[in-house]
């Protein structure tokens, strides 16, 4: 799982100190100052400069004095029930349906081998029901209004004393409350399919003669066996093997295996800031060292070595932990030799208090790949205070006012370990995954809710068919966005002559076999300038586009609830900003053109 | 106008049914062009191999835009690979091969990926292991869509059990692992390979990976001779199986066992690699097939129609090189006289000019003899072309497969001595890992023996991987005594031929060597040697004051392989111990000592050991 820095903000970090509401504030100007200058352009064409203008401020006070204060509660509810009985009548309810035949041969497509089959489970039933409630909201969005203009029955809505206002949150709600009921459904169903996928038991086979270790039996649809003996606690615990553990327990002379532990489960993480430091050990340009990977994701340090990475923690409270501080690693290595193939590559954690006085012992560990190695360190640990051996208390000399850091070296000398921001963190807690599943499609739900606002939106002003064209656009702006984005900020650079170029020069270019590298050339400055300043507006124009577009990427949550992460209420909270916001700006501009289209025409 | 709508609609419908006809014709069901070709070229659904309906359901999802679905699938698992998702990654991987089952390259493609792509990305060898295991399931799968490639099965033989698992760093780990993997051997006989539970078992009755991946290349060949094509040519494709029977003999033998079943494993495959020699080798084109033993016939048909054409050239071929030779001046006669090792550099190519002028044309030679033997002549040339083409593409494929080393190879390891002589030098190296140093170098002392008795008999195999395996021995052995070998020592033919095959433009010289040996074999006794254990004193230890430890030897003598520039002056410390054997420059001039001990231990140390006796042969001695 792949974690930014941004996952780490609090809600008031990220609304207040990282950019959130002044982004959304400047969103709203330029939305503003292009919806009056677009406002006005429509407005002098109709009525000539001077009574435009008028239209225009007459319509803007009409949002501010009448609407917007006169809006009633009751006639929202009663479009929004219209709404849900127009969605019912429309049959919407066949995604049910749907849903539940493609759960049913879901195990045709699901790799039961996989490595941990939970993560496999569950990140199919988010992404089915995430495609399938946008398609849904797509759709009962969309066709709403240009069906009832179609079929007049518009008329009996905006012959009543009903404000714009009124309906366009009225259909809002009215769509989102048919895709809750919905999303309920299919989130119950995806809840036992998973819990019911998973879910397996062993038989014991073997044991040791002091009955303390033993093997269970290979279990065919799951494709695995386990072998246990007793963990630090004296459990008997088996092994961890696609992404689980069974706890074993002796019942007389019987041995029981426990249902499954540890693949379905909400981790609470508290993540630290991490900085590399070069080989001297001082932190300055550190940025850790590519050894060679496309992915950029991890960044390793070298074995033997001062390098380091340093994970800085704030805030930390004794309460969140008893007598052990625990914490979690998913570091990778890589090998300049092969070496001994039988013993992993190793490293040493090291807890130091943040004037870097006082440290813990170094904590030697061999590096588990591909999987959450758990650890913990006991509150009480020996260390060093001011460079000479001293008995610690974490919580007292370590972290005394909360804030300590984590240092993770490689001791392998050529060899590296390779690490992301997110790939250590302390455990706090482990939460239940129902819960977690929950605010999973709480997000999904999120997501319905701007799919929705956009559909109604576009639908206020074109007809059905475009409407859907429209919000798929925006829709695929979302989901590719940093393609998009990727797309039009090298293709903007380009435009500075070094190759490339924008989509009209593209046309140009393929059936020419020019590639991208060749300057453009068609043999006339004037032209090729032209067909470059065009370029370069619509590239602009894609850019301002996707700004005001909604990234789905960043609101699904997906991962967090397949890698067994705690989707925290910070981020929630944050995407229910941002999904506001939205709301928000579909509204104004729904109501504008409710306000000035001409519905019984 | 309604009169014209008509007349255009008729026109519409007849259109439809005209052009409906050559639709018919072409895909009728049994009898249509469409369904015979697939017939014959065997394209049909369920010729190809397994109907899923989970494929068909998956295809027909994507509404006609199979191929656009694929792409975006394929780039996905690039992402997911890159980022190291690697479950999202398989996930990926099943859904492209349910939308493209019968296109074998994405099985072969993408089982390489998680066998040999992601399985090295793990840390753990055990993962590792897990990861080539996905590959042979994802190749299995293959094969139960596409029951005529036999591609896959090769795929399935040749890398995964052969390479990944036989000769990976990780081949200790792997090896074993698949021993131990009943679920692994039940699913590989589900997926139709009967023989797991036979002939697939090793020394210990358990299923070895070397035996396993030789009966997938089995199912390979025997689907290639029931007609299924592969891009393979024959002779390659024949070999591997046999050859994969030689490489679980040599893995076996490496892992420790040395006795009659390593014995055992040679004689099989000596046995199978003598019926792939004897196997027919279709030669399409060609005229007539043939069998790598074929060789010795071959080229006796090219020495009988070599005579015969002499014959009938009545020495015209002399008559004509004399005339040419003649008109050469004297500096290139003199240049083609001189013997090839002594010409230079430059000369070469001017050289190599005038033997091209010296080989009469057929032409020339024709228009040298009588016309009535001329026709005759004519004929018997083209079979000699025929015959010398036939001889060297024998050779080639020979070559190709290295089967007389493979021959010779089988013969030598099933041989009591060889298996003695690994033996030993395998106790030698537990005993060193365990610090025995004296009784170690008792038995390297007594593996050289033997060494050299196998490489009097077949010396051939001092530049091949079996003489890699003794100089790696030897080097170690070296490295323990802290000694350089002289001409005295029982392998230094043996050593002196591996430094001239290493050393730049002096393989030749090597090859000669071995030759020189080769040509003596008919002199010597096949009766087992029998050891003098009391002969050789070796592993003398340190007398002097400085060092007082029993187990560390002294320093030797000088070598004769090394040289000036290497070898330092004063005898090498303990530490000093790695300085390469092999290193070239020798001769006279060299710091070498001669097979007399005191002479040498005198310019040296005069405490310094004597190394292992030398056996009675003149060619393993000065």
């Amino acid at each position: 799982m792949h974690l930014s820095p941004e996952h780490f903000w609090t809600y008031f970090q990220w609304l207040f100190e990282q950019g959130g509401l002044l982004n959304g504030f400047l969103l709203a100007v330029a939305l503003t100052v292009l919806g009056l200058i677009v406002g006005f352009l429509v407005c002098m064409l109709r009525y000539g400069p001077s009574e435009g203008f008028l239209q225009l401020a007459k319509t803007i006070r009409e949002f501010f004095i009448v609407d917007i204060p006169k809006t009633s509660f009751q006639r929202i509810y009663a479009i929004a029930k219209l709404a849900v009985k127009e969605s019912i009548r429309k049959k919407v309810l066949v995604v049910v349906g749907l849903f539940v035949i493609g759960l049913m041969f879901a195990g045709w497509y699901l790799d039961p081998r996989a490595d941990n089959p939970a993560q496999l489970y569950v990140s199919f039933v988010l992404w089915v029901t995430n495609c399938g409630i946008l398609v849904l909201g797509l759709f009962v969005s969309c066709f709403s209004f240009p069906a009832d203009i179609k079929s007049r029955t518009i008329y009996t809505i905006v012959t009543k004393p009903v404000r714009p206002t009124e309906i366009f949150l009225g259909r809002v709600l009215g769509f989102v409350a048919i895709g809750t009921f919905v999303l309920v459904i299919l989130g119950v169903m995806s809840y036992q399919f998973v819990i019911r996928g998973v879910a397996h038991s062993h038989e014991v086979t073997e044991t040791s003669a002091d009955g303390l270790s033993g093997k269970t039996a290979y279990n065919s649809n799951r494709f695995h066996a386990h072998t246990f003996s007793p963990n630090e606690e004296g459990e008997l615990m088996t092994n961890f093997i696609k992404g689980h553990v069974h706890r074993v327990e002796k019942d007389g002379e019987k041995y029981v295996v426990g249902p499954t532990e540890g693949d379905l489960e909400a981790r609470v993480p508290i993540y630290g800031m991490m900085k590399f430091t070069g080989r001297d050990g001082e932190e300055g340009e550190g940025k850790g060292l590519n050894v060679g990977y496309m992915s950029e994701y991890q960044r390793y340090i070298e074995g033997d070595s001062l390098s380091s990475a340093v994970w800085r923690f704030n805030g930390i409270n004794k309460s969140d932990f008893e007598d052990f501080v625990r914490f979690d690693m998913t570091l990778s290595a890589f090998r300049t030799y092969k070496g001994d193939i039988v013993t992993p590559v190793g490293g040493i954690v090291i807890f130091r208090s943040s004037d870097r006085n006082v440290e813990s012992e170094h904590i030697p560990f061999k590096v588990k790949e591909f999987q959450i190695d758990q650890k913990k360190v006991p509150t009480s640990l020996k260390g060093n205070r001011g460079g000479k051996p001293a008995d610690l208390d974490f919580f007292k000399d370590i972290a005394p006012d909360g804030k300590f850091e984590v240092v993770v070296r490689c001791t392998d000398r050529n060899q590296y370990l390779g690490m992301a921001a997110g790939d250590l963190y302390l455990r706090a807690k482990t939460l239940s995954f129902r819960w977690n599943f929950f605010k999973g499609f709480v997000s999904i739900w999120l997501q319905l809710v701007v799919v929705i606002c956009f559909g109604v939106m576009f639908s206020t002003f074109l007809s059905g068919q475009i409407a859907i064209v429209a919000t798929i656009s925006v829709l695929v702006l979302g989901l590719f966005g940093s393609f998009i984005d990727h797309l039009v900020t090298e293709a903007i650079k380009r435009e500075a002559g070094s190759g490339g170029g924008g989509p009209i020069e593209s046309l140009i270019r393929i059936p020419m076999q020019s590639g991208s590298g060749v300057q453009f050339d068609i043999g006339n400055k004037a032209v090729e300038t032209t067909i470059q300043s065009v370029d370069l507006n619509a590239l602009f124009f894609v850019k301002i586009l996707k700004a005001g577009s909604p990234n789905f990427n960043e609101l699904s949550t997906t991962d967090f609830i397949a890698y067994g992460v705690n989707l925290s209420e910070h981020l929630l909270a944050k995407h229910f900003t941002i999904c506001f916001g939205y709301l928000l700006m579909t509204g104004i501009i729904s109501y504008f053109f409710l306000k000035t289209r001409e519905m019984a025409a | 106008m309604n009169k014209k709508s008509l007349v255009r609609k008729i026109g519409y419908i007849l259109a439809i049914v005209v052009l409906l006809l050559p639709l018919y014709a072409l895909g009728r069901p049994e009898s249509g062009l469409i369904s015979q070709l697939r017939s014959k070229h065997k394209m049909g659904q369920a010729d190809l191999g397994k109907l899923d309906p989970a494929s068909e359901s998956m295809r027909l999802a994507s509404l006609g835009m199979k191929g656009i679905a694929a792409t975006v699938l394929w780039v996905r698992a690039d992402y997911y690979k890159e980022e190291k998702y690697f479950d999202r990654f398989t996930a990926t991987l099943n859904q492209i091969s349910l939308l493209q089952p019968h296109f074998v390259s994405v099985w072969q493609h993408q089982a390489h990926n998680l066998g040999f792509n992601v399985s090295p990305e793990f840390e753990d060898y055990r993962q590792r292991f897990e990861w080539v295991k996905k590959g042979i399931d994802y190749l299995a799968k293959g094969i139960r869509f596409n029951e005529r490639k036999p591609i896959l099965q090769y795929d399935l033989g040749q890398q995964y059990f052969g390479h990944k698992m036989g000769k990976s760093d990780e081949k200790v780990q792997f090896r074993e692992m698949y021993r131990n993997d009943v679920e692994l051997h039940s699913y590989l006989k589900d997926q139709g390979l009967a023989g797991i539970e036979t002939s697939a078992r090793g020394f210990d009755q358990r299923p070895d990976s070397w035996l396993t991946g030789r009966l997938w290349l089995n199912k390979a060949t025997e689907l290639y001779e029931s007609g299924a094509t592969i891009k393979k040519v024959p002779h390659l494709l024949y070999s591997y199986a046999p050859a994969w029977r030689m490489y679980y003999a040599e893995a076996i033998e490496s892992e420790g066992i040395l006795d009659s079943r390593a014995g055992l494993a040679w004689k099989l495959g000596g046995e199978e690699w003598a019926s792939f020699g004897k196997r027919t080798l279709y030669q399409a084109g060609r005229g007539r097939d043939m069998s790598l033993l074929g060789e010795v016939e071959a080229t006796r048909i090219v020495n009988e129609k070599t005579a015969e054409f002499d014959r009938l050239t009545d020495g015209a071929r002399e008559r004509i090189v004399a005339e040419i030779r003649s008109g050469l001046t004297k500096e290139e006669q003199l240049l083609i006289d001189t013997p090839i090792e002594e010409r230079k550099q430059e000369n070469f190519e001017q050289a190599m000019e005038i033997m091209r002028r010296l080989e009469p044309t057929f032409l020339q030679i024709s228009s040298n003899i009588p016309p009535e033997k001329q026709a005759e002549m004519v004929k018997v040339q083209r079979e000699l072309t025929d015959a010398k083409e036939f001889l060297k593409l024998l050779t080639t494929y020979r070559n190709n497969v290295n089967y007389q080393f493979w021959e010779n190879r089988c013969k030598l390891e099933q041989r009591d001595e060889t298996l003695k002589a690994r033996r030993l030098v395998y106790e030698a190296e537990r005993l060193i890992d365990q610090a025995e140093l004296g009784p170690a170098l008792e038995r390297y002392d007594e593996a050289w023996f033997y060494w050299a008795w196998i490489f009097q008999r077949y010396p051939l195999m001092m530049t091949e991987e079996l003489g890699d395996d003794v100089f790696s021995a030897l080097t170690r052995y070296r490295k323990i005594v802290d000694a350089e070998f002289d001409d005295s020592f029982v392998l230094s033919k043996f050593l002196e031929v591996r430094r001239l095959n290493e050393l730049d433009g002096f393989s030749q010289q090597a090859t000669d060597l071995m030759e020189s040996v080769q040509r003596r074999i008919g002199e010597l006794s096949d009766e087992p040697p029998v050891y003098d254990r009391n002969a050789k004193p070796t592993g003398e230890k340190r007398t002097d004051s400085t060092n007082k430890d029993p187990d560390v030897l002294e320093p030797k003598v000088l070598p004769k392989v090394m040289t000036e520039q290497t070898v330092p002056v004063d005898v090498p410390a303990a530490s000093d111990s790695s300085a390469p054997i092999d290193a070239p420059g020798t001769g006279s001039d060299s710091p070498a000592v001669g097979s007399d001990k005191t002479e040498s231990t005198s310019k040296l140390d005069d405490t310094a050991p004597a190394l292992p006796p030398t056996l009675e042969n003149p060619d393993f001695q000065n």
